[in-house]
This record gives structure tokens, C-alpha cells and sequence, in this order.
């Protein structure tokens, strides 16, 4: 835990009450209609869910469970059922409205406009993870009926998709309820019990501190995870599953009867658990602080990778001419990226990512920018000398800063000017001046002059001088996606190493040895 | 062992190495301990491709390490000319007589040449415009992904990764554990990758002998290393010493124990609640005092060459966090002027007589992967060539002793956490059991 985040969490204490950590939300708010809330449930000791409520939030969500989720086919039969809901969401080529020019799902455009803000809520992080198990377990479906066996490959396909989306920096797509609320407050509470969304809710609800922890306090007595408490499964369900599997072992029609009692005892555990991800999500709704103003790239970017990572990999499973071979290596495994490229290139795009993230976002939101000031990837000082750069049309400034201010930047660093984020430079010195100041020099790029202005003037302008500025770090932002496109080039003469191409010809070697290697580069040196 | 033996062992692995050069082997990995003459070997290995094979290209991982590179290659084999390839920002330098800036593809020679650019430059560059090399050399190659290396493949057919694996790996700002598992990792240093594919045609070669450690630091070090190596120097050769008796306080007490061995642990007591989290002020003023005391007593070197004064430009300071160096920085006041102070990231490749060092985990009382992985310390504890006082807070070894390690790693992978615990308690107790600790 950081200082930053120790002072919020003590002054949240103080105040009685969650106190927001950002100036602006890093992720968009879109209407209900672009969100999805899915929670799950599942049997103690399985990894494959026992019930699910998906549904948008202003509207009532739909159950589905499985009466007993360790039977393989009525659990494959379960996940169909549901299949739907997730693969329309995602937008799935054969789950979306029809287009207006009437084009198959193989040859439609990726319909951007419709899929750039989607947005997937769930509880907290077991509820995310189940979807990777979700992966794991349909994505390779062997055995089953065709048509299932599509369905369910399709579903888990989407689900690890969204999985992997998940785990992207920055993105703006799959929202743990619980993390979401956590990145937007500073709680008053140990971290450990931060992971358990009621408490959360419950401290953001109204009264004074003490009224808030003992709601608190209530509300993390009922599980929100995945796995139900396990007294409730024991005496909800327990007898009764029991009672299910020797009927249907007798092909007993009374089994019918139980596996509806199963239901509905797993959909009042679902439903708890989805309402508090809409309350969550109304929290958010209701926040007055406004959205990111910089978040449009970050929102484009999770657009490509819907593009690219999941939409173009299903339409092409969609084309009939494709053999089922060439089906299978469509879409990511769900444990790793086997092929080294294809690894590469994903940690590229993960970075890519990241950087993006950080070097928009920050400048969209006070609290970070002080933050970052604070923690010194940045300066705030005073102009007091402007001189010629080291090329034409360049500055170098003195500013004169605190000493007591910590600072990571050093020379060389790119460094960007808060409020005109493309009048930037490096960093040339870091300084102790004899009366204890730091002095740091930049060198800062020419400017067009259709940006200069009356309250920005040219860099080499000595009215910046006594002019109190803040510079802030400049990530360079775009090398590792070019990177990621590069990282596919198998052609080169290295690419038998690299890319696991064939290996060129052995080249001869000399039969008569050349002589004493080491006479030779004696022989060599100056 | 005598310098003989030493000398005999050095050039047995720099033969071998300009043998496989020589015969154009396609893999070479060359691991080289802190101060093993890794560039020494590289300069010789690269004049010998430039003389045998023709184009050769050089990538470093940052600006300056490519700089040096060709200021050294400029001065031990003038006759070749350097083409030393900036981005077209970067302001040219004097580097030798024989070193070309260049800032485009298009001025790279079609014949033999030897080129010099860092890993990102040849990264971002256009390659297939430009003829392929014969052999490509990579320095400090344990500080490269195997992600950044898979890009150099279209600038080379041959390949041979130079780097000292006890350093740094590559910084990963993102959650990695999606490809723990993969064939070829993207995030795991380059030559690590390499060395666990047996099917690759890998010539692997191990320097022998640290010319710049001393011979107790070579022991303490090893611990971070999978492969023998010895020391120059003989025991007690290099040492310190003071024409007067010290204070009575702990930093001269610290740098009077260097006249007996060449590293000191200089502890400071842990406040009840806790040391401060990244900057501790009273680490950074004790790490500027250790410096200041080094030159108000006007110490001398001792080393096998001779006896010195000790100059303040003969000593550094390092620090993990970028704000406890400038912490150090104002607290040396105008000795900073000619004491470097930075990062262990920032130190690689580089040496003083005496560095002073705040120690990695000082701060950290609930260490993470992170924390405990031990590149940074290892540099920390490998620049030196005479002394080395490790400034800390006291708590570190009874915290690596209650800290339980998860090993939540990955089936089949290492146990990053628990290794990097065992590496750091054994330095740390190599240290108290040689009683080389002084309270400040």
C-alpha cells in the first residue's frame, strides 16, 4: 500500500465514510441497455458454475441452473441454455440483429458503433475467473450433439475472450463490481475485507461512521463469491440433490419436482448476488464526478481488440469452406499463447495497453496528475531562464523547484507540460543550486506557430520567465504496438531462431583452421 | 588460486569463444559475472567477425552502453570503422576518430561494416530494407525479453547473447501469468529462453575470473549465480585504510571494518510502526554521511596495483527508488557534483572503488515477487572493486525469516518468490555470521 493510499484510507476513517480517490472515473458510464450484469454460483469443490443470473440491470435478470452440475451432459445442456445471453452481448456474428443491407454474419462489418461500449458487470473476481474456467472447459468440447457441441465451443470461446479482455490494463469492457468500487473509494476497512461487495455497498450507503460498519458488518456475513456459505448448501440443497440423482436414477418423474426446488433455492442466492452488482453499479451512476474526459482512446482501443481478438476469429469459424482443422486453431487456448508469436505479439498489445492507460488517463484527472507529481514523475517549478535549445526553434528553460519534492525524473527523461501535452522535451540537468534549491533544465521542442497563444506563448519566449509551470513524465506511447504488428515478420535471416523457421544451410567451415584466434585479434588491435 | 592459473582460465573461454565466432556457430551464449571483461571479450569477438565474416551488428540496451561500446572499439581496434546508428533526436557524440554517426537505414553500408544501435532502435527500424548482417551481437542480453529479441530476427542469422543472468531482468509493468506457461514466454529474459529449448544449436561459455570483485565479495555474490567464478584478486588484497583513528560512531566504525573485508552492513534501527515506505530520510542522510566520512578522512586504496587516494568521483551511490537517490543527492550537498548517485538499473555495466548502497528491501516489511527478486541487489552488491557498505534498516533479515512464500507460480515453473527469499537471507546472514554488521 502506497503512503497515498494509507492517508486515504485513514482520512475515510476520520470522515466515517468512503472517500473518493479520483478526480474523474477511468472508465465510461453507458446506458443500461450496453450492460450485461452475470453472477454465478457453483457446488463447493466444482469449478463449473451451478446456476447464473444474467441479465441488464434495469430490467429482472434470468436464472439458469443446472440441477446437478457434475453431470457432464445436463451441464452442457445448462451452459446452452444460457449460451445466448453471453454471445449476444459479446456480439457474437449470429447473435446480433440482422444488418440493414441484409449481408450474411460472414461477410458483415464489424459493427463497431454497436459493440464499442459494451460493457460486462460481475460481482468480483471469482465470478470473473469463472469465466476462464468456463473457457477451459468448452473451448475444446470434444463430445456432444453438433449443433451443442457449437453452441458451447462458441460460449466458451466468448468467455475466455472476455477472460483474457479482462485481464488487458485499462480496459474499459469486463468490470469486477468489487475492484470498480475499490479503484473509485478508499474504504475505512482492512484490505482483506475489501474483496466482499456488500461490505463495500454497505459502507457507501448513508448514517454515521458507526451505523455504516455495523451494515457493513451485516452484510459480509452473506457469501457474494462464487461458492455459496456452506451451511446454506448443505441444508438447501444437500438432501435435495440427493434426493434428485436417486430419482432420476429410477427415472423417477419426481425428479422434475426436486431439480425445480434446486432452482429455486440457487436463484435467491443469484439473485442477491446480481442485485448487489446493479447497486454497485447504480453507485457509479450516481457519482458526480464526471467521466475521464480522455477515456475515448482508451474506448477505441478495447473496440479493436473486440475487432481483432474476438469478432474476426468468430466470423471466420462461421465460413463453411474453413475444415474443421482449420476451425480448431481459430481463437486463443485457453491456458497460454502456445505460438511464440502469438505470445509476443499479445504482450505487446497488453503493453500497449498499459501505456496507453497511464499516459491518457492521468491527464484527465487532477487527483492523478497531483499524485504523479507527488510521487515524482513530475515537477512544478519556476521558469527563471529561457535560452535557444539544443537545435533551432527549441528552448531551454532553468526552472527553479523545491528540493523537498521528491523526484524519479532525471536527465534524459521525456517530459511533457501539464495543460499542453504536446509542448514537451527532456530533461538536460538536475541541479542543487549553493541555497538548496533544484534546479532542472529542459530542453523543449519548437512549437507550429498556429499554436501559440496569448496564455501560451513560444517556448523561446522570455515571458515564460516567473512563470510557475508543471511538467510531468512523457511515456512514449505507440512503439509497442508497432512491435506487436512487427513481431509476426518470420522472414528474416534470424527467423529460423526466432520464429522457428527452417534453418538455413550450415555454412562451410574452413577445413585448415585459420590459426590462433587469439594471435589473430592480437594482430587486429590498434 | 594463482593469477597465472587465473589468466590461463580466462583466455581458455575467450578462445573458445573466438573459435565459434570464427566458425560462424549460429548460438552463442556467453554468461559473464559482474567485472568478468564481458565487453573486453565482445570487442575482440566482434573485430574478429568484422575481420573473418564481414557485416556485423552490435545491439545494446540502452544509448549510452551502445556509446561506450563504441568509444572502446574506436580505441583498442581503430581500424575498423563503427557506424554508431542514433535515432535522429539524439544529439551526435564524440566517440573516436573512427566512429561514424549515423541517423538512417540508407547509411548503413551494403559490405562488411560493424554497426551499434540499441535494442529499440533496431526494433523500430525498417530491417528488411536493409542487407542482412551475418551476426549479430547482443549486449547485456539478460536485460532483454525474449518478446524484444524475437524482433532482431530480421536483422541477423546468427546470433551471440553476452549478459550477466545474477542482473536485472527486463522491467514487466503487466500481469504476465497468461503466458507463464507458453513455449517461448515473451516476458523472460531472451537468454533464459534460449537455454531452456534444448533443440536450439546453443553454444554455451561461462567467464571464469571477476577482475573487478573482491575475492569475499566473490563468495557472497555466487549465491545469486548458477555457475562457479573466482576473483582477481587474493584475499585481504584490496582494502582501505585511514591515516587517522575514527570517531566513535557507527560510520566510521562501518568504514574502518572495510580495512579487513570489502563489504559492511551499516543497519539503522526500525521504528516500532514500521520503516517509511519508499522514502526514508534518515537511510538517505546516513548513506551521504558514509560518503562524506570517506572523504573527510582521506582514505587510501589498497589494491594489487598499489595505494591511492580515494577521490570523491571514485565512489557511488545506489538506491532501488529514483526518489530516495535524490534524497542522497541533496543530502551529499556539493559532493554530488562528482559522486554518481542512481538506480541499480542505471549502474549496470559500470564500477566505483567504494559504493555505497541502500539496501533493496530496506524499506519493505511485507516484500511482494517483486521485492524479493534479487537482480537489483546483485548489482547493487557488484560494482565495487575495493568496498562496499550496505546502509539499511535492521528488520530486513528477522522479515525474510517470517515471510512465507506462496509459491503460487505456475505448474512446472521456478519458485521466483521462495528463490529470491533464500538468496536474499543468505547474503544477509552471510553477513551477520561474518560479523560484518555495524549498527549506525
Amino acid at each position: 500500500m502506497s503512503a497515498n493510499d494509507l492517508l486515504d484510507r485513514l482520512r475515510a476513517w476520520d470522515e466515517g465514510r468512503p472517500v473518493p480517490t479520483t478526480a474523474a472515473l477511468p472508465f465510461p458510464r453507458v446506458p443500461d441497455a450496453q450492460r450485461l450484469v452475470v453472477a454465478f454460483v457453483r457446488m463447493a469443490g466444482e469449478s463449473s458454475p451451478w446456476g447464473v443470473a444474467a441479465g441488464a440491470p434495469d430490467a429482472k435478470p434470468r436464472f439458469y441452473t443446472v440441477p446437478e452440475p457434475r453431470n457432464a451432459d445436463l451441464h452442457a445442456a445448462f451452459v446452452e441454455s444460457f449460451s445466448a445471453e453471453i454471445l449476444a452481448h459479446v456480439g457474437h456474428p449470429e447473435h446480433l440483429p440482422p444488418p440493414a443491407q441484409g449481408e450474411s454474419a460472414t461477410e458483415r462489418p464489424f459493427p463497431r458503433e454497436l459493440l464499442a461500449s459494451r460493457q460486462l458487470w460481475m460481482p468480483g473476481s471469482t465470478h470473473v475467473e469463472m469465466l476462464h474456467l468456463l473457457d477451459f472447459r468448452y473451448t475444446l468440447a470434444m463430445t456432444g450433439e453438433e449443433q451443442r457441441l457449437k453452441r458451447v465451443r462458441a460460449l466458451g470461446r466468448a468467455c475466455g475472450w472476455l477472460f483474457r479482455e479482462s485481464t488487458r490494463p485499462g480496459q474499459v469492457r469486463v468490470h469486477d463490481a468489487t475492484a470498480r468500487l475499490r479503484q473509485l473509494y478508499a474504504f475505512p476497512a482492512e484490505t482483506v475485507r475489501q474483496q466482499h461487495l456488500g461490505y463495500l455497498l454497505a459502507w457507501l450507503g448513508s448514517g454515521d461512521r458507526d451505523a455504516r460498519l455495523a451494515a457493513a458488518a451485516r452484510a459480509e456475513k452473506l457469501s457474494v463469491g462464487v461458492t455459496m456459505h456452506p451451511e446454506y448448501e448443505r441444508s438447501a440443497l444437500l438432501a435435495r440433490l440427493e434426493d434428485f440423482n436417486a430419482r432420476r436414477r429410477a427415472n423417477d418423474l419426481g425428479a422434475f419436482a426436486k431439480a425445480t426446488e434446486i432452482h429455486d433455492a440457487l436463484v435467491s442466492e443469484l439473485d442477491r448476488r446480481w442485485k448487489l452488482t446493479v447497486e454497485a453499479i447504480r453507485a457509479v451512476d450516481a457519482d458526480p464526478r464526471p467521466d475521464n474526459p480522455l477515456l475515448p482512446q482508451v474506448v477505441a482501443l478495447g473496440a479493436n481488440e473486440c475487432q481483432f481478438q474476438y469478432w474476426a476469429h468468430e466470423q471466420r469459424a462461421l465460413r463453411a469452406d474453413l475444415s474443421p482443422e482449420e476451425k480448431k486453431r481459430l481463437g486463443s487456448h485457453p491456458e497460454t499463447d502456445f505460438s511464440p508469436p502469438r505470445a509476443a505479439s499479445r504482450y505487446f498489445a497488453h503493453l500497449h495497453a498499459f501505456e496507453t492507460a497511464n499516459a491518457e488517463l492521468v491527464h484527465g484527472d487532477e487527483v492523478l496528475l497531483e499524485r504523479a507529481l507527488d510521487a515524482g514523475n513530475g515537477f512544478s517549478g519556476t521558469v527563471t531562464a529561457v535560452a535557444p535549445g539544443s537545435k533551432k526553434g527549441r528552448a531551454q528553460w532553468t526552472l527553479e523547484t523545491s528540493s523537498d519534492d521528491a523526484l524519479r525524473l532525471r536527465e534524459e527523461s521525456k517530459v511533457c507540460l501539464i495543460g499542453a501535452r504536446k509542448r514537451g522535451g527532456s530533461i538536460v540537468s538536475v541541479n542543487t543550486t549553493p541555497e538548496g534549491k533544484r534546479e532542472i533544465v529542459v530542453d523543449l521542442r519548437g512549437v507550429a506557430k498556429k499554436e501559440v497563444t496569448a496564455a501560451l506563448p513560444d517556448p523561446t519566449s522570455a515571458a515564460w520567465v516567473g512563470r510557475r509551470v508543471r511538467f510531468l513524465d512523457d511515456a512514449v506511447v505507440g512503439l509497442s504496438l508497432s512491435k506487436g504488428m512487427k513481431v509476426w515478420n518470420a522472414e528474416g535471416p534470424g527467423s529460423w531462431l526466432t520464429h522457428a523457421a527452417p534453418r538455413p544451410e550450415a555454412t562451410e567451415i574452413p577445413k585448415e583452421p585459420v590459426g590462433d584466434p587469439l594471435s589473430v585479434v592480437k594482430a587486429l588491435e590498434g | 588460486m594463482p593469477q597465472t592459473q587465473l589468466q590461463a582460465k580466462r583466455d581458455a573461454v575467450l578462445r573458445f569463444v573466438l573459435t565459434h565466432v570464427e566458425h560462424r556457430s549460429p548460438l552463442l551464449v556467453l554468461k559473464a559475472p559482474p567485472g568478468s571483461g564481458k565487453t573486453y571479450v565482445t570487442l575482440r569477438a566482434v573485430a574478429l567477425a568484422r575481420h573473418h565474416v564481414g557485416r556485423v551488428a552490435v545491439a545494446t540496451q540502452t544509448n549510452a552502453q551502445a556509446e561506450d561500446f563504441c568509444r572502446r572499439m574506436a580505441a583498442d581496434f581503430p581500424k575498423f570503422t563503427v557506424h554508431r546508428w542514433a535515432s535522429s533526436g539524439r544529439a551526435p557524440r564524440p566517440l573516436g576518430a573512427s566512429v561514424q554517426w549515423i541517423t538512417r537505414g540508407d547509411e548503413i553500408p551494403s559490405g562488411p561494416c560493424v554497426v551499434v544501435a540499441t535494442t529499440a532502435k533496431w526494433s523500430a527500424s525498417d530491417l528488411d530494407a536493409i542487407d542482412p548482417f551475418d551476426v549479430m551481437f547482443v549486449d547485456e542480453a539478460w536485460q532483454m525479453s525474449w518478446a524484444d529479441f524475437m524482433l532482431l530476427g530480421a536483422a541477423a542469422s546468427r546470433f551471440v547473447l553476452v549478459g550477466d543472468p545474477g542482473q536485472i531482468p527486463p522491467v514487466v509493468p503487466i500481469d504476465v501469468s497468461r503466458w507463464q506457461t507458453s513455449r517461448r514466454p515473451p516476458h523472460v529474459p531472451a537468454p533464459e529462453v534460449i537455454l531452456r529449448d534444448a533443440t536450439l544449436p546453443t553454444v554455451q561459455a561461462m567467464l571464469p575470473v571477476s577482475t573487478r570483485l573482491p575475492h569475499d565479495t566473490c563468495a557472497m555474490v555466487q549465491a545469486f549465480y548458477d555457475f562457479p567464478f573466482q576473483s582477481w584478486a587474493a584475499p585481504g588484497e584490496r582494502r582501505l585504510s585511514f591515516p587517522t583513528a575514527g570517531e566513535a560512531t557507527g560510520v566510521d566504525r562501518a568504514l574502518d571494518a572495510l580495512g579487513g573485508a570489502s563489504t559492511v552492513l551499516l543497519t539503522l534501527p526500525t521504528p516500532p510502526s514500521g520503516p517509511p515506505l519508499e522514502e526514508d530520510l534518515d537511510v538517505a542522510r546516513a548513506a551521504a554521511a558514509v560518503v562524506r566520512r570517506l572523504v573527510e578522512r582521506g582514505a587510501t586504496v589498497h589494491t594489487e596495483s598499489g595505494e591511492a587516494p580515494l577521490l570523491p568521483s571514485d565512489i557511488g551511490v545506489s538506491a532501488t527508488h529514483r526518489v530516495m537517490n535524490t534524497r542522497v543527492t541533496d543530502a551529499l550537498g556539493p559532493l554530488a557534483k562528482d559522486v554518481r548517485v542512481d538506480t541499480p538499473e542505471r549502474w549496470q555495466g559500470l564500477e566505483r572503488k567504494v559504493m555505497v548502497v541502500v539496501h533493496p528491501l530496506s524499506g519493505v516489511t511485507q516484500p511482494s515477487v517483486f521485492d524479493l527478486g534479487t537482480g537489483r541487489l546483485c548489482v547493487m552488491a557488484s560494482r565495487h572493486s575495493v568496498g562496499l557498505v550496505i546502509v539499511s534498516r535492521d528488520h530486513v533479515g528477522e522479515t525474510l525469516e517470517a515471510f512465507l512464500p506462496r509459491a503460487d507460480q505456475c505448474l512446472g515453473q521456478r519458485d521466483e518468490a521462495g528463490r529470491g527469499r533464500a538468496q536474499n537471507l543468505a547474503v544477509w546472514k552471510h553477513l551477520h555470521d561474518a560479523k560484518r554488521v555495524v549498527p549506525l
